[in-house]
């Protein structure tokens, strides 16, 4: 066991090592982008919906005006001070200022939308992954079951609609014809945050349809690809034999085909679960959703670089830890991947 | 092991009568029959080793996967039937019933060509035993698999392993120690050497003769490999082109083989200071998708006659020799 741990640290430093350089690159790369697009200063911008608004400003204001809100910003000096000063920040927690909402903090603007996101898509994420999976698995080894064939042709139906219209289509008819379901937002507008029963029930039912629409559209994809692999694993020499020593079917779906799919069904989850943290924009703005999505959509329409980076960090670190959780976890679900490196 | 059994074992008959199996494959729009096994029939009673050989192709894995009733969509029995008989209880195999599928495991059991991708790659080897007696009703008891662990020579740390750990050899002694788990009174094993280096082999080999004469088992073993008959086998049947050309006592037919096909393949097996050149057979081997007509082996034979070409040769026993021998061939009629 003494030696297990020892591998384990290795194994666990490395890829510690790994996600920290991935985190680093990603965070290099955001901080860039929005700053190397033309025409994209934020201080210009605020100085022009200050224009569009109607107000008159001298000439001569506007450039110091320019340089105010530029310090104001954080963005003053050369890019490579700007990067060591945003790295400095953020390693204390601070994202910065949000630009269009000034000066709310960005890590205030994401708190209020991330649980509401990652409430959603996580929940989603894991229901379809764990409905598709099963009927996968079940549907490789009882190919020729009504039910099965009957899901297979609906999830290949839903596949190709693009999931805007699947959405308005739901949002058409259960909240405007049928009027089961809200038509937006999060919960009912008047009512506090709280752990009263008035306000979960509001947010389930707010959450329903953008919640049905991402499952229906997951577990049609998870259920393709199990039955996929699965029925790849049906075929093999050793569930054959299995076959032949006549172990129980039931032992022989669980055991020998559903967990040797699994380590490529669980990685694929795994890293679904890490883009969680970007939101999904178009869920959010068909279902009027508070979430990271729509959040971050305005914040790339408006320049707001401290918002989009806080964003996209918030992605980065999801995923990359998402990423280092698949290598920690594959060895347990499949005894040949091992943190030593190398097959027995 | 009880004195029932041991009975029960002796009684073992196992009998193919005309056996026809054919797969049923689609080329280019058009279903065609692949005639795999044509007319097979043999009959072994007790505890005897018979080994079918035959060279790549020639239907032997289909005349084993029949055999054990192994069949699906894609191989059907077209026609004749095998019977097995326990004693108490008896079983067949046949274009209208497959009743053997109950026997499994418990009074036959199989040995699969592939035996070294046979074990769950994500499964403990203790888990997969544990899998074996759960589904076939018997208490799982660690010791007793032990020792019938020691008894295929393995160790019995292996439990805690997975497949992958293990070595070629020591997985084809686990597939050998799950056949043997439930004693069965019929084991087929097709080709379980082949995948192995020829030292393992020949272990592998006494194992499974060791075991058939420990539990006066009936084994059905499968090559293509001729020279490993003489050691193991009792009884020997040459396959070729899906049909058995020839039958009889191991002795009988390496010292007087009588089909011409036999002649080739014993005249290729290599002897220490024989120095002469090995000369291949004539021709190709048979498509069984459209076999030639009359004898399947006649494009081939040196001998070949009118009445080859005509007519197959039906299995009858020769008279000219003074063991119980059975050949295919117009040159004995």
């Amino acid at each position: 066991m003494g030696g297990f741990l020892k591998f384990f640290i290795r194994y666990l430093g490395a890829r510690l090592i790994v996600c920290f350089l991935v985190i680093f690159v990603g965070v290099t790369i955001t901080f860039l982008i929005p700053r190397l697009i033309p025409g994209s200063n934020p201080a210009e911008i605020a100085v022009r919906r200050l224009q569009m608004a109607g107000a008159y400003l001298p000439p001569e204001s506007v450039e110091p005006m320019r340089e105010a809100l530029l310090k104001l910003y954080g963005l003053e000096g050369s890019m490579i001070e700007q990067y060591f000063r945003y790295w400095r920040e953020l390693l204390k927690g601070n994202l910065g200022p949000s630009f269009a909402s000034f000066p709310t903090p960005v890590v205030v603007l994401i708190s209020r939308s991330l649980p509401w996101t990652v409430g959603l898509l996580a929940l989603t994420a894991v229901v379809s992954w764990v409905i598709g999976t099963l009927l996968g698995g079940v549907a490789s080894y009882r190919g020729k079951r009504l039910w099965v064939r009957v899901f297979e042709m609906f999830s290949n139906a839903v596949r190709p609609i693009p999931y805007y219209i699947f959405a308005l289509t739901l949002l058409i008819i259960f909240a405007y014809v049928l009027r089961w379901f809200p038509a937006g937002g999060a919960f009912q507008v008047g009512i506090v945050p709280s752990f009263s029963s008035t306000f979960v029930k509001s947010v389930i039912k707010h959450g329903f349809l953008p919640a049905l629409s991402l499952i229906i559209i997951g577990m049609g994809a998870w259920f393709l690809n199990m039955r996929n692999l699965a029925s790849g694993v049906t075929h093999e020499d050793f569930v054959i034999f299995a076959h032949q020593m006549k172990i129980k079917e039931s032992t022989i779906l669980k055991n020998y085909v559903m967990k040797t799919a699994m380590p490529a069904q669980l990685t694929g989850l795994a890293l679904q679960l890490g883009t969680v943290f970007s939101g999904t924009i178009i869920t959010e703005i068909v279902f009027n959703y508070p979430g990271l999505g729509t959040l971050a959509f305005t914040a790339i329409m408006q320049s707001d670089y401290n918002l989009i980076m806080g964003i996209t960090l918030c992605s980065i670190v999801a995923v990359a830890f998402a990423t280092l959780l698949v290598d920690l976890l594959l060895p347990f679900v499949d005894p040949r991947i091992q943190y030593t490196g190398g097959a027995g | 092991m009880s004195k029932t059994s041991l009975d029960l074992q002796t009684t073992v008959h196992v009998e193919a009568s005309n056996l026809k199996a054919y797969y049923l494959t689609e080329q280019q729009g058009v279903m065609k029959e692949v005639k795999a096994v044509e007319d097979v029939s043999f009959d072994i009673e007790g505890s005897k080793f018979l080994a079918i050989v035959g060279e790549s192709g020639c239907g032997k894995t289909t005349l084993a996967k029949v055999l054990y009733g192994f069949v699906n969509s894609n191989l059907s029995i077209i026609g004749g039937r095998i019977c097995y008989s326990f004693g108490d209880a008896q079983y067949e195999v046949s274009p209208t019933a497959n009743t053997l599928k109950d026997a499994w495991w418990k009074k036959i059991s199989y040995v699969p060509q592939g035996s070294l991708s046979a074990l769950n790659p994500v499964r403990k080897l203790k888990d997969i035993f544990l899998d074996l007696a759960n589904s076939h009703g018997v208490p799982f008891q660690e010791e007793k698999v032990k020792n019938h662990l020691k008894m295929v020579k393995l160790p019995p740390y292996i439990l805690r392993m997975y497949p992958f750990e293990l070595s070629g050899g020591m997985r084809q002694r686990v597939v050998i120690a799950l056949a043997t788990l439930l004693h069965p009174s019929v084991i087929i094993a097709d080709e379980p050497t082949s995948a192995l280096d020829v030292v393992t082999q020949r272990d592998i080999l006494r194992l499974l003769k060791s075991i058939q004469v420990d539990a006066k088992s009936t084994f059905i073993f499968i090559t293509h490999d001729i020279s490993l008959v003489p050691d193991l086998a009792d009884f020997m049947a040459i396959m070729y082109g899906g049909c058995i050309v020839e039958y009889g006592p191991t002795e009988a037919i390496f010292s007087r083989p009588l089909h011409p096909y036999t002649k080739f393949l014993l005249s290729t097996v290599p002897t220490i200071g024989d120095k002469t050149e090995k000369q291949p057979i004539p021709g190709s081997p048979v498509n069984l998708i459209d076999p030639p007509p009359g004898c399947r082996f006649h494009p081939r034979c040196p001998y070949g006659e009118k009445i080859c070409a005509e007519q197959r040769p039906g299995l009858v026993e020769n008279k000219a020799n003074s063991w119980e021998c059975r050949v295919a061939c117009w040159l004995y009629r």
